[in-house]
């Protein structure tokens, strides 16, 4: 009895979750679910077979007393055939609850296919389910009739239940157990067919190697029987008080479980034998799952443990004699069994198909790991329960154990109701009585319409071609489709690469981004390459290209977390994680009150106190106007926190600060330091440099980790930090040494070689070994490789850049060009034409006097960018030449992006008045005392001049923008949200400050191609490119522009120039007969006196008057010079004319090389009177030093982190889509590092630097430097938005803020760290 | 009744039976003869690894395009070190479906929701008729099918209604509605066929994976036509199937 009732309670509990879960898969489907794609079965297929193999067992077990007469199990028959329909039931509703539509099961029978295995089994189930009823039916019929007297609910039962059948007799029992045998006779091979069926089902799929077996169908079968005999034996156990009334039954189960148990285990192991001797990998891998994968228990504990050595223990023993303890040991089997069924459905899936798919993607539906999730949980609970609920009823309601008498006694006591001998039919022949046909009737109703409609399925299949049900719809497609809307030519912006777009825009929204063919960004920085595959109708035929970041960036665009109107600080306090207390505000307060903090400072005499950061590529022309009427040199901008070492180091080399490396044309390139292929700022990189490598070019790539663009090369050398400047030097050690540089250009246009040769004489590749790690053989072979394969080119960016030797060791490779004589030469470091929009900058009122705050001044080779570093440090320490007051920053995050972020955060919290302008609540916006909303680039003008080397322009355009108007004083088109562009904003403040330049005349109102004040702000901002386009080399105005293909204009005629050094210039100054030397022709009525000549030099007037030399005759022209400077114009007071070319040898007016020499300077001594940051004297050569911070004994390895293509810095990790493919960043430590440290992969571990720790997870990888440990850069926001914050680790605070002495570089990657495990 | 009229009743049946099973499949060879469109195209993929710089591009174009939700992936790039290389240097690769000529998920398909296009030889599936049962994606070899879980990007952009271009039927996604608990999967871009079944790159009628590769890595074309991209880079260079073995003949090759 206490049995029963923990029976019915466990059932009756088990209805709630039933109930629960039930619910949520009707109103949620299978969201909750964690199967995946990988794993698409889960708890519920391995449930179904579990419940399938119950009912096939507990059937066939039937079979032994309805088909072969078995008198033994007669008392146990019914509860079989019982236990089969329940077993089914559950069996079905639980793959019903599986299936992807529960409203569309009629399907299989509708659209059937006749070679598919689940068809099959559809089949056989439905068949076995109707005989199944029929045999149950015609085996309860008697009983069911002469139980529609008894009284209350079972008599109700029994009424409906019989089906209107009558005759009671045992002459139609008889009748009825005849029909049994032909049904049940049947339903042995249907039964054997359908749970072989399923095995078959998982047998015949070569895709998964575990199911792929012959003995799948058997061992599906015998494992039935075995489950299924022991389920049985448990019933009848309880149900029929077995082991007291059925001792002997029960002991024979028991025993022949056993045989069947015995005979799975040698099945199941001959497969496993059989198997991994196979070594099939896909095989081994769910077999080493299984056994000792995450889940090893559900195999050792509950396959082998409860369901195999238990019961075997019990049964195979004298404790087999115990009735309670055959049952208990047939407990454990139904139990094992479940065990059985996960391990056949889940470790068959958990190995991915194709190496590497599981990690292609952060997605959890594509993970190999599977465990149920609570959803999935009470559903199998809930199922479970209705099990058991259903077998009380049956218990209650069906008299399952015996039958019953002929009469029940009106007042039948509950005792001994049942306690009348078991009848024994006679197989006495009797004519079919009309319930019975009723019945058949019945029971052919429901097959034949199963049957029919499979039919008729199956004929409408076989006749008809398949086509989709729904056909394409025209209307929508006209609605939507691809030539719905419109095509709008723009340039992206996801990161500063400026690539052209066409941006698709259907009812006012984009809906796809593609790449813009017109443009050369989007496939090579060389014309010819360009213009082979381009015509103007539809760009480049092979197809232009765009990232995964320009892809994606419809998720930035209507990222609901963006900021959408001006917000206001409310709380005083100022910390990242402090917060702001928000207060929405208006456009005209947020502009009039931002004026009026502003304005003091002018008011006061000091504009200087203001300080404004901006973003590199976007709209800086008007910030950079606004700072000059406001009267603050402190504006700066992102260059320096990327990549001015290299602009540094190359300027210092030859006189360009930006030459593009001409991969496409060249045979062997090495890459110090930069992923291009994977950091993709411009996405022709991927295009030229596979295709040189196609080509039969290399590609060596020097780097502490082996990036994407390792991958892609055909050498990676793995070098120490910070050390690529002595593997440079001793490369030209090994070229200089052997003779092997290309001596005509090292001696016509080259200077300080020598002194440069006597630099590397002692630099040896042992010397270098020993501070780069990499051994001197490979320095000496990849030398004489360089020297000796043509064209070759070395290249670097920000890796060995962002450091404290940063400049100089980039000096030394760029040197290396100069060794081999590719400077300016195909397949070489190209200087490139910059000719594109020009931006006229406006003259204040008064000349800004005051200094920079951050004092670039003293750097020798700083960038106008500024040196955030060093303001933010001087601002925390309230340092610098004055205090500043207020700070605007436009579309960065600088406590992210800057070396330690949390001390720039302490120093932005000084500023008295803070606004930011961002799209998102950035870390840096959380300072903010105003937050302005900014605009995405789908959504704002600007001009983009081209990394490419010849001249282009691309224009970005607002594809979308305001459906509705936020209120301000000034008109403007704004964005989305109707928020003002950026620019919008500005000239917006500046209006309102009423900033004039020195004509008097309010930059913000006048249009500048008009002249004539402009109200509407994007008017005036539209006049302001229309000017900059005018003025440029395009020479078109903006709608013009827009006009152009693709909205771009590239020079089809100056295509990229070569050895530009080299051109002879043209003398443009005019020397009449008497000596007067004019700056144009004689019949140009402008022209005016320069200078005069006498005795071959040019003076500004007669040497007697106090004249002054500018110039002088060279070649029969006439030239303002400054020694062999060739310039522009004389150096007059006020003036600083450019250098146009250069006299080489003194007397070859050429164009030269843009340094103080002419020439590409492997040495010179001027820079030695200059002093750094520091107050150190500039290295004359390219020398290497040590950085600053090297590790030691505390703090041993190196930090260092890259961009890679699925984030662009820190503002695309709130992109889901971006997310996707990269939702963290491990730090990947070397497999012998991470030995050292007794680290693991996936291992939690603190990163510690003496400025502060972070946690990190950690990847293990032979790709990483033994010394070193590094992640992608980008992640561990605490702000952002909803996906963004506390994703991955940021490595910002364990640095300093930290800038290099020569060029005010930011030095992200100089950091040293111990890793221990969290 | 008696037994001959039994037996004449059951040979009648008999014979009938007989006569309806060959019927039918003269019917259907009538049928088939009369309606099968003829293979026009055999559109496959030449997927250039060398080219491949593992930026996922592809893969966001495809979601981008197809407007696909998250946990579905029509293709994707995986980046496994080939063995032997010491260093775990990855090979990008990406994935697509393989459009096999004898695709494993078609036979298992119970409901006939998903067939390969006699036309030109795309693997579709047909979301009003696939009950989500999954038993394609577990007879994959290649992982090419995602089911649609009825998970939606939370933070999903909030532009409009989301409608997908996918066999030209413009579904609207809606919680309860298909593609919701279907199977899905690359299609080629068949949305950008125009009528005849052809695509056209100049028109950006290309899928959307192809279209945007930074390394061009992706060539698509008609397997059929000796003239195409696809077919010259067969002739010249050596290109491999994955899972060569299983018969399933990928219409997706790669070059090494």
């Amino acid at each position: 009895m206490m049995l029963k009732r923990a029976f019915w309670a466990v059932g009756l509990l088990g209805l709630v979750p039933f109930t629960v879960g039930v619910y949520l898969r009707l109103t949620t489907g299978h969201e909750q679910a964690n199967y995946g794609s990988i794993v698409p079965w889960g708890l519920w297929v391995a449930q179904y077979i579990y419940f399938i193999g119950l009912s096939a067992g507990s059937f066939l077990l039937s079979s032994l007393v309805y088909v072969f007469g078995v008198k033994r199990f007669e008392p146990i028959g019914r509860l079989a055939v019982f236990t089969a329909i329940v077993s089914l039931v559950l069996a079905l509703f639980t793959i019903w609850m599986d299936i992807g539509h529960l409203e569309r099961f009629w399907h299989v029978f509708a659209y059937p296919n006749a070679v598919s295995p689940m068809a099959w089994m559809i089949w056989l189930y439905t068949s076995y389910f109707i005989l199944l009823l029929a045999e149950f039916w015609l085996l309860m019929r008697r009983d069911l009739v002469v139980a529609r007297s008894m009284p209350g609910w079972r008599g109700i039962v029994a009424r409906v239940a019989a089906l209107g059948a009558h005759g009671a007799s045992d002459e139609s029992l008889a009748a009825d157990m005849r029909k049994v045998r032909i049904i049940a006779t049947v339903g042995v091979p249907l039964a054997i067919l359908f749970h072989g069926g399923v095995g078959a089902l998982f047998g015949v799929l070569a895709s998964r190697p575990y199911w792929h077996s012959g003995l799948f169908p058997i061992i599906f079968l015998v494992s039935a029987l075995a489950s299924g005999g022991a389920l049985l034996t448990v019933a009848s156990a309880i149900f029929q008080e077995g082991w007291r009334e059925h001792r002997q039954m029960i002991l024979d189960l028991g025993k022949l479980v056993l045989g069947l148990l015995l005979l799975d285990a040698l099945l199941q192991f001959s497969e496993i034998l059989v198997g991994s001797y196979g070594g099939e990998p896909g095989y081994v891998a769910s077999l080493q799952l299984s056994l000792a994968g995450p889940y090893w228990y559900v195999f050792w504990i509950g396959q082998v443990g409860i369901g195999l050595a238990l019961p075997i223990v019990i049964l195979a023993t004298p404790l087999g004699r115990n009735p309670r303890l055959v049952t208990l040991a047939c407990g454990a089997v139904v139990i094992g069994f479940i065990g059985v069924r996960l391990n056949i459905v889940i470790p068959g899936m958990s190995v991915e198909e194709i190496a590497g798919l599981s990690r292609a993607v952060d997605d959890p539906r594509y993970a190999t790991d599977y465990f149920p999730s609570a959803f999935e949980w009470l559903i199998t609970f809930g199922i479970g329960g209705l099990g058991l609920i259903l077998f009380g009823l049956g218990e209650v309601f069906l008299p399952l154990s015996r039958h019953l008498p002929a009469m029940v006694p009106a007042r039948a006591n509950e005792a001994n109701r049942f306690a009348v001998p078991l009848l024994q039919p006679q197989l006495v022949p009797v004519a079919v009585a009309t319930n019975r046909r009723r019945f058949l009737t019945t029971a052919a109703a429901l097959g034949g319409t199963a049957v029919g409609a499979t039919l008729v399925g199956t004929a409408v299949n076989v006749m008809l071609p398949q086509t989709l049900l729904r056909p394409a719809q025209a209307d929508r497609i006209r609605q939507y489709g691809r030539e719905a809307g419109e095509w709008i030519p723009s340039c992206c912006n996801a990161c500063g690469g400026q690539c052209g777009i066409l941006a698709h825009v259907v009812e006012g929204n984009v809906v796809k981004i593609e790449p813009n063919p017109w443009n050369p960004n989007n496939y090579s920085n060389i014309s010819s390459d360009f213009f082979a595959d381009y015509s103007a109708e539809t760009g480049v035929r092979q197809g232009a290209a765009i990232c995964p970041k320009g892809n994606a960036s419809i998720f930035s665009l209507y990222d609901p977390d963006r900021i959408t109107r001006p917000m206001k600080r409310t709380n005083p306090r100022k910390g990242i994680d402090e917060d702001p207390g928000w207060q929405e505000i208006g456009w005209d307060q947020a502009v009039t009150e931002i004026a009026d903090r502003l304005r003091p400072l002018r008011e006061s005499g000091h504009p200087e106190e203001l300080l404004w950061w901006s973003e590199d590529h976007s709209f800086t022309h008007p910030q950079q106007d606004f700072c000059a009427l406001f009267g603050t040199p402190n504006y700066s901008n992102h260059s320096n926190l990327c990549d001015v070492e290299r602009k540094a180091s190359f300027k210092m080399a030859m006189g360009d600060e930006r030459p593009l490396a001409d991969f496409i044309e060249s045979k062997y390139v090495i890459l110090f330091g930069w992923n291009p292929t994977s950091a993709l700022k411009w996405i022709h990189l991927a295009r030229i440099i596979t295709r040189f490598i196609e080509a039969g070019g290399r590609l060596v790539v020097v780097d502490p980790y082996l990036s994407d663009t390792a991958a892609k090369g055909q050498e990676w050398v793995p070098i120490r930090p910070a050390t690529d400047g002595a593997l440079a030097l001793a490369m030209a050690h090994v070229i200089i040494r052997d003779r092997l540089y290309d001596a005509d250009f090292v001696r016509d246009w080259t200077s300080g070689f020598n002194e440069y040769a006597a630099l590397v004489a002692d630099k040896t590749p042992a010397w270098a070994e020993q501070i780069t790690t990499v051994p001197a053989e490979t320095i000496e072979r990849i030398a004489r490789e360089f020297a000796t394969t043509k064209p070759a080119l070395a290249d670097s960016w920000s890796g060995p850049g962002q450091h404290t030797n940063g400049v100089q060791g980039g000096r030394a490779i760029a040197l290396l060009n100069a060794l081999v004589g590719t400077i300016d030469r195909p397949g070489g470091m190209i200087i490139p034409d910059k000719r594109g929009a020009k931006h006229a900058s406006v003259v204040p009122e008064k000349p800004i006097e005051a200094p920079r705050f951050d004092g670039l001044a003293d750097l020798p080779w700083g960038h106008g960018s500024g040196v955030y570093g060093r303001g933010f440090q001087r601002l925390l320490d309230e340092s610098g030449p004055y205090q500043p007051k207020a700070g605007v920053c436009v579309f960065q995050n600088l406590v992210m992006s800057g070396p330690a972020g949390g001390r720039i955060a302490e120093a932005l919290a000084k500023l008295e008045t803070f606004v930011v302008v961002d799209t998102n609540e950035s870390e840096t916006a959380r300072l903010a005392d105003y937050l302005i909303p900014g605009t995405h680039f789908l959504e704002r003008y600007d001009l983009n001049s081209h990394w490419v080397t010849w001249s282009a322009v691309g224009l970005r355009q607002p594809v979308v923008g305001a459906t509705r108007r936020q209120t301000s004083p000034w008109p403007y088109r704004g964005g989305i949200f109707g928020q003002m562009a950026e620019y919008e904003f500005v000239a917006a403040l500046g209006r309102q400050l009423g900033l004039r330049n020195k004509d008097g005349a309010e930059f913000f109102s006048v249009g500048a191609v008009s002249g004539e004040p402009v109200e509407d702000l994007t008017a005036w901002y539209e006049e302001q490119l229309s000017n900059e386009l005018k003025k440029g080399a395009p020479g078109v105005t903006l709608d013009e522009m827009k006009a152009l293909p693709g909205a771009v204009w590239v020079d089809d005629k100056k295509l990229t120039a070569y050895e530009k050094y080299a051109a002879p210039l043209k003398p443009t100054l005019v020397v009449d007969p008497d000596g007067t030397v004019y700056d144009k022709p004689t019949d140009d009525s402008r022209r005016k006196a320069q200078a005069i000549v006498v005795d071959g030099i040019l003076w500004t007037k007669p040497e007697a008057e106090g004249g002054e030399k500018v110039g002088r005759i060279i070649a029969g022209g006439a030239w303002f010079t400054d020694g062999d400077r060739i310039l522009s114009g004389p150096r007059l007071e006020g003036t600083k004319p450019a250098q146009i070319g250069y006299a080489i040898g003194g007397d070859d007016p050429r164009r030269g090389f843009f340094t103080s020499t002419g020439k590409v300077q492997f040495y010179n001594a001027v820079f030695a009177e200059k002093n750094d940051a520091n107050g150190r004297p500039v290295d004359a050569g390219p020398v290497y030093q040590p950085r600053e911070w090297m590790p030691d004994a505390e703090y041993p390895l190196y930090l260092i982190n890259w961009k890679e293509a699925s984030h662009t810095h820190t503002r695309s990790q709130n992109n889901q889509l971006l997310v996707g493919l990269k939702s963290s960043n491990p730090l990947i430590i070397n497999p012998a590092t991470a030995e050292r440290y007794g680290i693991a992969d996936g291992d939690e571990v603190i990163v510690e630097s003496p400025n502060g720790q972070t946690r990190a997870v950690v990847e293990v990888s032979p790709r990483m430097h033994p010394e070193v440990v590094g992640l992608q850069h980008g992640f561990g926001h605490r702000a952002l938005g909803r996906v963004a914050k506390g994703r991955g680790t940021a490595i910002s605070d364990l640095n300093t803020i930290r800038y290099d002495p020569l060029s005010g570089q930011a030095c992200h990657k100089e950091i040293c760290v111990r890793v221990r495990k969290a | 009744m008696d037994l001959i009229q039994l037996s004449s009743r059951r040979d009648f049946l008999k014979h009938a039976a007989a006569g309806a099973v060959a019927g039918a499949f003269v019917a259907h060879e009538a049928v088939n003869a009369a309606t099968t469109p003829e293979r026009k195209h055999h559109w496959g993929m030449v997927i250039d690894t060398r080219r491949c710089v593992g930026c996922e591009a592809c893969v966001i174009a495809c979601k981008i395009e197809n407007k696909t939700p998250p946990g579905v992936y029509y293709t994707v790039v995986t980046r496994e070190p080939l063995p032997g290389g010491g260093n775990d240097r990855p090979v990008f690769m990406t994935k697509p479906c393989f459009h096999c000529e004898e695709p494993p998920c078609v036979p298992v398909c119970p409901v006939n929701a998903t067939y390969k296009r006699k036309t030109d030889g795309i693997v579709v599936v047909d979301y009003d008729r696939c009950i989500g049962c999954r038993y394609c994606i577990a007879a994959c070899p290649y992982g090419a099918r995602s089911f649609d879980f009825g998970d939606d990007y939370e933070l999903s952009p909030a532009a409009g209604e989301i409608v997908s271009p996918e066999y030209d039927q413009y579904r609207v996604r809606t919680p309860e509605g298909s593609p919701v608990g279907n199977v899905r999967k690359c299609t080629f871009c068949l949305h950008l066929q125009d009528e005849n079944g052809a695509y056209d790159r100049e028109a950006g009628r290309w899928p959307a994976c192809a279209k945007t590769c930074p390394g061009h890595a992706i060539h698509f074309g008609d397997l059929d036509d000796p003239e195409s991209d696809v077919s010259r880079l067969l002739r010249e260079r050596n290109a491999i199937r994955l899972k060569e073995e299983l018969g399933t003949e990928p219409s997706v090759y790669y070059l090494l």
